[in-house]
């Protein structure tokens, strides 16, 4: 979240595995490697919307094992002025490969 | 915006479409498989992403890769909850036993499903598994 904040894309890419996959409600998006990953989907969703950064509000553990944890994720997407866009949730799978906890995908309504 | 469920169980929509994926597993019918399955449609399996582009990229593979030192003969679905759901997607933790021909069981996992609705059809689009 600090790094999407930040348009920080290494940042960002820091914090995935990949093979990363993004499923919209509109598209199923598979970034084999970090180099395809981009800020484009994201902008996509978020333009038009005046987004200036996002808050990351609360979580939920659905499912989990030692390396494998599915978690309901609570956001806020805010305008610069300090007004909200909207609050939303997403499902991520966070897993541990080679030691490091990483975002594998991330599932939302938008 | 999803929303936590206000009931742990999923539509009748969404059960025939898990009925249908799990019959037609059992009776090695791929086509019936991928009739129950969106596209492109995932799998994460345990330190392994799959990616199906398109209908015809799915095959028993990766399935058989998994099953086949264990004598799989059929899958039983025993139960489901449900996750995180919307009007269009719903996130299901799915739980099923694996059997030989015997009958003897290979084991009971979990898988946490999501089911879209595109176009009006209701279709798994990807599976994250633990077993």
């Amino acid at each position: 979240m600090a790094a999407i904040n930040k348009r920080d894309l290494d940042g960002v890419r820091a914090t995935l595995h990949f093979p990363h996959v993004l499923l919209s409600q509109a598209a199923v998006t598979h970034y084999p490697t970090a180099s395809d990953f981009s800020f484009a989907a994201f902008d996509a969703r978020t333009a038009g919307q005046g987004w200036s950064h996002s808050t990351f509000d609360s979580h939920s553990v659905l499912m989990s094992d030692p390396n494998k944890a599915h978690l309901d994720i609570e956001f806020t997407r805010w305008r610069a002025d300090g007004s909200k866009i909207g609050t939303y949730h997403a499902m991520y799978i966070v897993i541990r490969i080679d030691g490091r906890w990483g975002i594998q995908a991330r599932s939302s309504q938008l | 915006m999803s929303t936590p469920p206000t009931t742990s169980q999923a539509s009748p929509e969404v059960i025939a479409v898990i009925n249908a994926y799990i019959a037609a597993l059992n009776k090695r019918d791929l086509d019936g498989v991928r009739a129950a399955f969106h596209f492109p449609h995932v799998l994460f399996g345990t330190g392994m992403v799959t990616h199906y582009p398109t209908p015809s990229d799915l095959s028993f593979t990766a399935f058989d890769a998994r099953t086949a030192q264990h004598g799989w003969a059929r899958s039983t679905w025993d139960g489901h909850c449900v996750l995180l759901s919307g009007p269009d997607k719903v996130h299901i933790d799915v739980w099923f036993t694996r059997w030989r021909a015997d009958d003897s069981k290979i084991g009971t996992h979990h898988s946490m499903y999501i089911v879209t609705k595109l176009d009006g059809r209701w279709g798994i689009q990807a599976r994250s598994s633990y077993g």
